[in-house]
């Protein structure tokens, strides 16, 4: 990552969705520093979408995170979409790019969600080869995000944050830290969500991603995306930044999307937080 | 095959069958209840973007006729491509693989909402253009320039009173040059054929234009003049005539 792109990526950010755009280009409130973009949601893509990045790039600082390179798929991503992707990156100019600590495909076939690798040693050999990989294809610094995850296939042998802790160390990865995420596992599994936070490396993160969920009926904690954030997370988020210094906090909102004041209003709020956690 | 592959095998059939595969729910372990919430999310997401990208063929063809092919291609046939954008377009593909030639023979009308919406689909998104170094302004002694984007409907069915009735139609599919949304415009017969011919390419515009008159039978007198300028103004305007193709 060049310092200049690094720089650029401070404070607090959005990502870019279509039903946002217009009120994002027109009254987005000052402390919205940046923006964050799938490449995927682009990528050969012409008309709005094509339009809506050339606007959101000559206005804000751009960082990358994708939705499809689940990081323990058992296959390598093809060589013709990783050129398209650094080709991608490289004109935006992102610092770093992301994707998920997860596997989206099986045997050719995508399944266009965010599925659980079990926390072992074979999972994390997986995503050290594939990020190693992935930065020699895309010349770019990779961050592994942690995901919400409702079931562990098989035995797990260490827990969730020694299983961030192994992979950061090893791959030399950045981590993209999803405070919300961390909620939403420690709910559902009855563990300590501020425990996680104190466990997880915190030199290693890069980025934080702030988000809602859904609480069913069942009281299941979903990552939808698609909710207002949670006092608990804005809470977790001030206990990761006061450990890892200021780093870009992105508000993520994919769904349900409300009045744009709404949204501008969390973007307060978590700016405050950030500037609160400031040495 | 490792304890990963099985892993991820497993819960990709748990996902992806018709039926919930018991054997691979075991293997994964835990809460079962938590991996069939797998398969709802999984389920779910792909069925809205189906839902989303082919609407005319849901309406025809009936929800839970397209639940079917839905279901058979998620465990015959998974998806293979990484963009959300391209799920529907991946189950038309299999839809017409699956049912095409009885759909063709029987229910034609399902056949032509299935290439409307792949049309209009494609239309929306794509990224195709014309090289600029390779366009001049229009002459009608060169070949017309269209746009790539652009697609063409020849539609025989409609459904008038809840009954489906033939009614041949054209359309001109494009996207908007500056909103971006997909329009459609209606063509006549004659400004179909004329829009097809000068899409040819190598032809120049005026012996394309003469050629589709033969066939029509009908006069280059001054109606039919001040009847061309004003469709390839509006051509123009819609962003589908983009000028003339270099020699």
């Amino acid at each position: 990552m060049t310092a200049a792109a690094s720089a650029r990526v401070a404070g607090v950010g959005l990502g870019l969705r279509a039903p946002l755009f217009r009120d994002l280009m027109t009254r987005a409130p000052a402390t919205l520093r940046w923006i964050e973009v799938s490449p995927e949601n682009h990528i050969g893509r012409g008309g709005f979408f094509e339009s809506m990045l050339a606007d959101a790039r000559g206005r804000y600082p751009l960082v990358t995170h994708g939705i499809s390179l689940g990081l323990g798929d058992r296959e390598a991503p093809p060589r013709d979409f990783l050129r398209a992707l650094r080709a991608f990156l490289e004109e935006v100019g992102s610092p770093w790019h992301s994707d998920h600590l997860c596997f989206g495909a099986v045997d050719g076939a995508h399944l266009h969600d965010l599925l659980p690798l079990p926390f072992t040693e074979a999972s994390i050999r997986a995503v050290v080869d594939r990020v190693a990989l992935l930065e020699d294809a895309l010349g770019l610094p990779i961050a592994v995000e942690n995901i919400s995850w409702y079931a562990h296939p098989g035995d797990a042998a260490m827990g969730e944050a020694d299983f961030l802790q192994e992979i950061t160390h090893r791959s030399g990865a950045g981590l993209l830290l999803d405070v919300n995420n961390a909620y939403v596992n420690a709910r559902n599994h009855g563990t300590d969500a501020r425990d996680f936070i104190r466990r997880v490396p915190a030199d290693r993160v890069v980025q934080i991603h702030v988000a809602g969920h859904l609480t069913g009926a069942d009281g299941l904690r979903i990552d939808t995306h698609g909710e207002a954030v949670c006092d608990e997370v804005y809470e977790l988020l001030a206990l990761a930044l006061a450990r890892t210094g200021p780093v870009p906090v992105l508000l993520e909102r994919d769904g349900g999307f409300p009045p744009f004041d709404e949204l501008a209003a969390e973007i307060e709020r978590l700016d405050a937080i950030v500037r609160a956690a400031a040495p | 095959m490792s304890e990963l592959d099985a892993a991820q095998r497993a819960l990709a059939a748990v996902c992806l069958g018709a039926r919930v595969d018991e054997a691979a729910l075991a293997a994964l372990g835990g809460d079962p209840r938590r991996w069939r919430l797998y398969r709802d999310l999984v389920r779910n997401r792909l069925w809205a973007l189906a839902l989303e990208g082919l609407p005319r063929t849901v309406a025809a063809a009936g929800v839970e006729r397209f639940g079917g092919w839905f279901a058979d291609m998620l465990e015959r046939d998974p998806p293979r491509t990484r963009f959300a954008r391209d799920v529907a377009p991946a189950l038309a593909e299999h839809i017409r693989g699956a049912a095409g030639d009885a759909l063709a023979a029987a229910e034609p009308w399902v056949s032509e909402a299935l290439a409307h919406d792949v049309a209009e689909h494609h239309v929306g998104l794509t990224a195709d253009r014309l090289d600029p170094s390779r366009v001049t302004d229009f002459a009608m002694h060169l070949p017309a320039a269209l746009d790539p984007g652009h697609r063409r409907l020849r539609l025989r069915w409609e459904r008038v009173d809840g009954e489906w009735t033939e009614r041949p139609r054209a359309l001109l599919l494009h996207r908007h040059p500056t909103l971006h949304g997909v329009e459609a415009l209606a063509l006549s017969p004659l400004a179909a054929d004329l829009l097809d011919a000068l899409d040819e390419g190598t032809t120049p515009a005026t012996d394309a234009v003469r050629a589709v008159l033969g066939r029509h039978d009908v006069a280059a007198g001054a109606a039919f003049i001040e009847g061309l300028a004003a469709l390839l103004a509006e051509l123009m305007e819609r962003g589908v005539l983009v000028g003339s193709r270099r020699g």
